[in-house]
């Protein structure tokens, strides 16, 4: 893993994200963006879908990145990508190319293309920061946001399962697939050099859990904390699966004997949009999180 | 369902309220028996959806709520409820309206009473998302391949917005048909004072069936040679519902005749009744010699033009489409024919061209295209000669 002091020093260097950036308070995809930009070098070409970051990426001329950004309608990143990246593939560039989106654009409306491209393997890095909702319209439920979680479209909790990309990714047999967390940028600055440098030319998927200060209702001081409480108890387990074997990463293996993780009310009190919720909802979403573990261990080495 | 909040809310708010036009569509539509509600978030619609979120699956005689994965989805979950007999909408923006024109189609072909409202934005694309514009007047024609007419109101206040859905509905179920409201931007926020009369002042239609083929709207027998009784799922009879060129059972007939008469039928349907749907605002054009033609927000400023003209002793008036498809071209010609024209709209250029089509005279026209109804006062330089 990277050290703290060398990413300190390569993000210093890098300044992927400059100033005149429009991101709320405290906002994770954003710091999740810079690290991913600085795991690339800057030797990228995004696409971005309708989302948060098409807002945020820039106030009035110009935007805060060093990379060329192609925003593109909400439910066709992939295939612009597949465009962009069949051309680079010809002329042999070692850029990569990027689809930064949502969770919306990735599960909901941007969900078939995503499925042909991975079908295709084409050579396209698609990393989906997840929010849990459409944060950029004010918090509507979307197909990612977890049972139990209040948004103004499900007023006393989500019902339904949120739906894990990754795994069905991998039921694609995706080469490399990883989820990381913008609580953990060590761990997300080597997923993403992985799957950068080690399978370029592939189709590969990594998904980053980003909390949302004003949608998830959590004071702005404490978004780290629930990024990190996501993966203590349990909720966010970070993985990554090459070529079909699935590994735990490291800072998540201890959580996997249920004895060490942390009690789920702490991650559930800071946030405001589990408040008032139906007990017996919060315990189905805990169950649904156990069904994720189970799957996650039939598969792990 | 969590159980513990499902307390009966009434279904009807009536008496004065105080609030923005997309909470009055949402209100219109439960005053008018929605029962379907499936959308996706696009601003500036989202409130619509929002607020029926919070009030469909709880209100007496509940209606389903549903966040689809897209517009594709939402559009055509509309379609599925409708042919329950149930009444269904949606409410969407720019993008998202360009999204459902396949679905608008199947709607159109297979004669299913639905509403869709779309709150306009600028475009394209993803244009101006939180500004208003006037730029899917053509699409909500063209939108979808084919030949088809879809019945298109524009409100231009809160009020309005509320009585225009409920005439949507009214429309769709008589003449089964999808149907239209234009709004922009603007009325989506814009608040004001608006009443919600009584559930059993307003007359609410209810589609045909083979049971009960006659149905009579605003006091009109609807031909059932025209409008079809609905078979619908669900009921004893069987249902057949298709995309094809079809027969008056249903049943796919790919011959040339039956296509002809089911499109000639089609288009016959909505301009028989075309005089049941909302009438333009004739506002000082009597004696006017300029007559300014617009529709929905933009209408505002157009009014306050004219009357700020007046004053100035030019004889100014303000034609106001409150039916936007069919044209209402016969009430144009007759009214206008020979005046000065000015058609005001955020557009580059969509409503002027029915304009000129049917007038058959040179019009003048302002398409403003900076993300805010025209000011007042261009509108009054035009009135006057001035630019």
């Amino acid at each position: 893993m990277v050290k703290t002091k060398e990413l300190v020093q390569i993000e210093t260097e890098i300044h992927a994200i400059e100033k005149g950036n429009l991101a709320c308070p405290g906002c994770q995809l954003n710091l999740a963006f810079k690290h991913s930009l600085a795991a690339l070098n800057n030797n990228a070409i995004v696409v971005i879908p309708a989302c948060c970051t098409s807002v945020i990426q820039g106030a009035g001329k110009g935007y805060g990145m060093h990379v060329p950004i192609f925003n593109t309608a909400f439910a066709s990143a992939p295939p612009v990508a597949s465009g962009i990246a069949r051309k680079l593939k010809l002329e042999n560039k070692d850029t990569q190319v990027i689809v930064w989106a949502g969770d919306g654009g990735t599960s909901d409306i941007g969900f078939a293309s995503l499925s042909g491209a991975a079908e295709r393997n084409e050579d396209i890095l698609y990393i989906m920061y997840n929010n849990q909702g459409y944060q950029n319209t004010g918090n509507q439920k979307s197909g990612a946001t977890p049972r139990g979680a209040k948004t103004t479209t499900t007023m006393t909790g989500k019902t339904s399962k949120s739906k894990n990309i990754a795994r069905i990714l991998l039921a694609q047999d995706v080469p490399y697939v990883a989820t990381a967390n913008a609580a953990y940028p060590q761990d997300l600055f080597d997923k993403i050099s992985k799957a950068a440098k080690e399978f370029k030319g592939n189709f590969r998927y990594i998904e980053i859990y980003s909390p949302c200060p004003p949608g998830w209702n959590i004071d702005s001081r404490n978004i780290v904390k629930v990024g990190k409480l996501a993966n203590e108890t349990g909720i966010w387990p970070l993985w990554e699966s090459i070529n079909g074997e699935v590994t735990l990463s490291k800072v998540s293996r201890r959580y996997l004997e249920k004895t060490n993780r942390k009690d789920p009310f702490e991650f559930f009190k800071l946030q405001g949009r589990f408040s008032g919720v139906d007990n017996d909802l919060i315990q189905q979403f805990m169950e649904d999180v156990e069904f994720e573990w189970k799957w996650l261990k039939k598969y792990l080495k | 369902m969590s159980e513990n909040k499902l307390v009966e809310e009434p279904r009807v708010l009536a008496g004065p309220q105080f609030n923005s036009g997309n909470f009055a569509v949402a209100e219109a539509a439960l005053f008018a028996g929605l029962h379907g509600y499936f959308g996706y978030p696009i601003t500036p619609s989202t409130t619509i959806m929002e607020r029926l979120a919070s009030r469909l699956p709880y209100v007496e005689k509940p209606g389903a709520f549903l966040q689809a994965e897209d517009e594709i989805a939402s559009i055509t979950a509309v379609i599925g409820c409708s042919w329950t007999r149930n009444k269904a909408m949606t409410a969407t923006s720019g993008p998202g309206f360009s999204l459902m024109q396949e679905g608008i189609g199947l709607a159109t072909f297979t004669e299913t009473p639905l509403v869709v409202v779309n709150v306009m934005r600028g475009g394209p694309s993803t244009g101006l998302p939180t500004f208003p514009a006037q730029q899917e007047l053509m699409q909500a024609h063209f939108g979808s391949h084919g030949d088809y007419m879809v019945p298109t109101f524009a409100p231009n206040n809160v009020q309005e917005c509320f009585d225009l859905t409920i005439e949507a509905f009214n429309a769709s179920e008589a003449l089964r048909t999808p149907v239209f409201v234009l709004t922009d931007q603007i009325l989506s926020t814009l608040k004001e004072r608006f009443l919600i009369p009584k559930k059993e002042n307003i007359e609410l239609v209810n589609r045909s069936s083979p049971d009960n083929p006659h149905i009579t709207w605003k006091g009109e027998t609807i031909s059932s040679n025209l409008v079809l009784p609905m078979n619908c799922f669900g009921e004893e009879s069987k249902a057949f519902a298709t995309g094809l060129s079809h027969d008056d059972t249903g049943h796919v007939d790919l011959s040339a005749d039956t296509y002809e008469l089911l499109m000639n039928r089609l288009k016959e349907k909505i301009l028989t009744y075309q005089h049941l749907f909302p009438k333009p605002e004739k506002y000082l054009i009597d004696d006017a010699d300029t007559v300014v033609v617009a529709y929905g927000s933009t209408a505002r400023s157009a009014k306050y033009a004219v009357n700020s003209a007046r004053k100035k002793g030019i004889k100014a008036g303000l034609y106001r489409l409150r039916t936007i498809w069919p044209f209402p071209k016969d009430d144009i010609i007759q009214s206008l024919r020979g005046k000065r024209i000015i058609v005001v709209e955020m557009s580059s250029g969509q409503l002027i061209w029915p304009v000129e089509r049917y007038l058959k005279q040179d019009v003048e026209h302002i398409g403003y295209l900076r993300g805010s109804v025209p000011p007042p006062s261009l509108i009054r330089k035009k009135i006057e000669g001035v630019n």
